[in-house]
């Protein structure tokens, strides 16, 4: 078993790296950005967005990259290094004594990959539902980063109260911040799904399903690392049992899909008379049989459905849209890079990113939703941006603060001041944008408050601040400043908005724009005669 | 000390005997120390003489308490913005709980803005990095316990932080700003910054009444006002006018500390008495100080 043991240790590796990236490893040791690294190796993703979007970004290359590496390694990516493949060889490694051995229609997945980029090219992104990398961002940061932060967080509180009389105050009030997310349940059911597939036959997400690995077996079908046979095959055929991707046929194991090897080495590892190797041969090898032209004409034909579905039946969601995070692109664009992964909301500290259910329509299933109720999205960050592997949302720059992601609306009919007259002031008090006034109401001893359209950014500290149970301000994604290119600070102002944050950075003054004694006679707010 | 300010402060103490023999008060009158400490100076020096002139720090913190110290550091901006108390002045008061012997010092806000800016931008976190990781802002349920209000008129419990309640001394720290709801946020109004739901005060209750509740189970043992920059409008948060008065007012009566410093400055260009803020006159009504300063001994000192 010559490469079993460091191709397990490999993808270990690689799991353990896309874990710790997808966790914000990246941004703990180097401050620096990095949750994404990963993810945007997806060949399958890459080539979505590509076509979807009909862009090519820096972003995407990697993916690319890793498609034309194809060309020469087929799909060792998949054997090697791929971390959803390593869960699946886990996960498979348990269901070993159960398994009803059974060769899987291998050509679905080159149907699912034409169903995908057909759909692509129609500009509706479903990529998201297949593609594994953003597949497994998805779980390791939704599903399965909040009990691991509840459980870290348990160890430190049984940490505190030692660390406490010990005087290590630090570690004594260290908190990890257990986020929640909404749809989970959905997560956790599709992955068990996949992973129970298992039980069928090895590998079988791989070998049926997974569009990356078509794409890379496209690429791969004549690559020169590849295997052979030589003579002194017995035809045993023990390597064609033992093979996880089907790719020796059990009636001539001399024979190989290109297109499907793994290479994992297995049948070279296992061959008692040592006659199979993975020399860089020349040439093009035999063409495999070809399951190809029926399943890619199926793929077409239910990707064009799926793309028309998709175009005349978006009003499933919220009839006015939804909150996107700042810097998100206008939503046709934004659907058709975002790939779910569920990384920017894993990076928002406020856990106000949450993934769809169907608010954002069938389309923009698991796509990010900023749902201030749980958190503000604050202006001073855009830890969303840099975590996104597809530029669906922009990194802004100095123009954060500027882009501009809905208006508050006042709820008068559950608002402290305007239905139950009392004062509360909470809404100004947090608004860091100065958007919100209170102002004198005929017959109401309170003041209640309004919100300056122009001044809002939607940022959303009213909402979360508001004390009452049903939000009396909510943000709402009206007037929303979204561009594909361009600078939202000017694009803003172009329309009139007047977006000034407060950034109360050490150093600023005070600005001139306080108000003196106000009202004639009047006293000033909370004193009395 | 000026020589006029010590024979008035003489006189007051005679008068004080004098007239006060039947009064309920007369013990803390006769003390050696002055009701409330006014000294004028730079943050540090202030907060320090201003401790002294009432005893020192001895007197409230005895060796080995465990001290929690109440600053406003809510909002993500530097001192001179009004809004948050000067570093400073929490420095020396943390310095001086040490020199006293304190067997631990910690310094708590629940903010309102994110917590690291508020630590960070505030100065707060920098200035009492010596002894140690002691300014904190917890946030998760560990560090809260639901605990009743006995003595509450309208909300009768709350979660306050574990550590505020088990504090053997609990020292109130605030800056002098004023407040769109309450008039002025003093030490009295500041201990909402040491339970979790301060949404209930202003939604469920009278917020002037729920403060004076909290205060009756979070009792300051010692009220420092940093009134260094003074936020005289626009507060709680700003941005509004700042006065640089460069003044530090103490007071072992949590509310005569506030009614001095909101007679001591202006509010939004005028002057006010103590009794036109509500929540101090309701807290002077249901026994929790005094706020009748004209009547109380208020020693001056100027740096």
């Amino acid at each position: 078993m010559a490469a079993q043991r460091p191709r397990r240790a490999v993808q270990i590796a690689c799991l353990t790296l896309f874990v710790l990236l997808a966790w914000g490893g990246a941004e703990a040791l180097t401050g620096g950005p990095g949750r994404d690294l990963f993810v945007r190796l997806d060949p399958a993703a890459a080539l979505a967005v590509l076509l979807a979007d009909r862009s090519l970004t820096a972003r995407i290359a990697p993916g690319l990259a890793l498609l034309a590496s194809a060309l020469v390694l087929g799909r060792a990516f998949c054997g090697w290094a791929c971390p959803f493949g390593a869960m699946l060889d886990l996960s498979d490694g348990l269901f070993r004594k159960r398994r009803t051995t059974r060769t899987p229609p291998r050509g679905v997945k080159y149907g699912v990959l034409a169903a995908m980029l057909t759909a692509a090219l129609a500009g509706v992104n479903l990529v998201f539902w297949a593609a594994p990398l953003p597949l497994a961002g998805r779980f390791w940061s939704l599903a399965a980063w909040p009990p691991a932060a509840r459980l870290a967080d348990a160890a430190l509180a049984l940490l505190g109260p030692m660390a406490r009389r010990l005087d290590a105050t630090g570690l004594a009030f260290a908190e990890v911040r257990v986020p929640d997310y909404d749809a989970v349940w959905f997560i956790v059911l599709f992955f068990a799904l996949f992973l129970g597939l298992g039980l069928l036959s090895p590998r079988l997400w791989c070998r049926m399903l997974c569009p990356a690995g078509a794409a890379l077996g496209l690429a791969g079908r004549a690559a020169p690392w590849r295997r052979e046979v030589c003579a002194m095959c017995t035809g045993c055929g023990l390597c064609a049992r033992l093979c996880p991707a089907g790719a020796i046929p059990a009636a001539s194991p001399r024979a190989t899909d290109h297109a499907e090897c793994l290479k994992c080495l297995r049948c070279r590892d296992v061959c008692p008379e040592r006659a199979v190797s993975f020399p860089l041969a020349r040439g093009r090898p035999k063409a495999a049989p070809s399951l190809l032209r029926r399943a890619l004409l199926l793929g077409i034909g239910a990707g064009a459905g799926a793309a028309l579905l998709g175009h005349a039946g978006p009003a499933l969601g919220r009839p006015h849209g939804v909150l996107r995070p700042p810097g998100a692109l206008p939503e046709p664009d934004f659907l058709a890079r975002c790939v779910r992964c569920g990384l920017c909301a894993a990076a928002c500290p406020t856990n106000t990113l949450q993934p769809a259910w169907l608010a954002a329509g069938s389309l923009g299933l698991f796509s990010p939703v900023v749902t201030p109720s749980r958190g503000f999205c604050d202006p001073a960050c855009h830890a969303c941006a840099p975590a996104c592997p597809t530029a669906a949302i922009r990194p802004l720059a100095g123009e954060r603060t500027f882009a501009k992601i809905g208006t508050a609306e006042v709820v008068r009919k559950t608002c402290l001041a305007w239905e139950k007259r009392k004062k509360c002031l909470v809404c100004d008090e947090v608004c860091p944008y100065d958007a919100v006034n209170l102002k004198p109401e005929p017959g109401n001893p309170v003041a209640v408050p309004h919100v300056d359209e122009k001044r809002c950014a939607g940022c959303g500290f009213c909402e979360k601040h508001c004390p009452v149970q049903d939000k009396a301000i909510v943000v709402r994604p009206t007037d929303a400043v979204r561009l594909r290119a361009g600078s939202v600070r000017e694009a803003a102002g172009a329309r009139g908005l007047r977006l000034e944050f407060k950034s109360k950075k050490p150093g600023e003054r005070p600005g001139p724009a306080y108000e003196d004694t106000p009202g004639a006679g009047g006293l000033p707010p909370g004193f009395s005669e | 000390m000026r020589r006029r300010d010590f024979l008035k402060w003489q006189l007051s103490g005679t008068l004080w005997l004098a007239a006060g023999a039947a009064l309920p008060g007369v013990l803390e009158a006769a003390s050696p120390h002055p009701d409330v400490a006014v000294a004028t100076g730079g943050p540090g020096a202030a907060a320090r003489t201003c401790v002294e002139m009432l005893g020192g720090m001895g007197r409230f913190v005895p060796r080995g308490a465990r001290v929690v110290i109440k600053p406003n550091m809510s909002f993500a901006s530097e001192a001179s913005y009004g809004a948050n108390t000067h570093p400073e002045v929490v420095a020396a008061l943390a310095r001086m709980c040490r020199e006293a012997g304190a067997a631990s010092v910690l310094v708590f806000d629940n903010p309102l803005a994110p917590a690291e800016q508020c630590l960070e931008r505030s100065g707060i976190r920098a200035a009492c990095k010596e002894f140690g990781d002691i300014v904190q802002a917890p946030a998760g349920d560990r560090f809260f316990q639901e605990a009743d209000i006995p003595q509450a008129q309208q909300m009768k419990a709350n979660a306050f932080l574990r550590e505020a309640l088990a504090a053997d001394v609990l020292i109130a720290a605030p800056t002098a700003k004023s407040h769109g709801s309450t008039g002025v946020s003093l030490g009295l109004k500041g201990m909402m910054g040491l339970i979790r739901n301060r949404g209930v005060m202003h939604s469920r209750h009278d917020l002037d009444a729920a403060i004076v509740d909290l205060n009756t189970r979070l009792r300051a043992a010692l009220t420092v006002v940093d009134g260094t920059y003074v936020l005289s409008t626009g507060g709680p948060f700003g941005p509004g006018k700042v006065l640089r008065e460069n003044t530090v007012i103490a007071s072992a009566d949590p509310v005569a500390a506030d009614a001095a410093a909101v007679e001591s400055f202006e509010w939004y260009g005028r002057r006010f008495e103590a009794r036109q803020v509500n929540h101090i006159r309701l807290a002077a009504e249901r026994g929790l100080g005094r706020m009748d300063v004209a009547n109380l001994d208020v020693r001056r000192v100027t740096l």
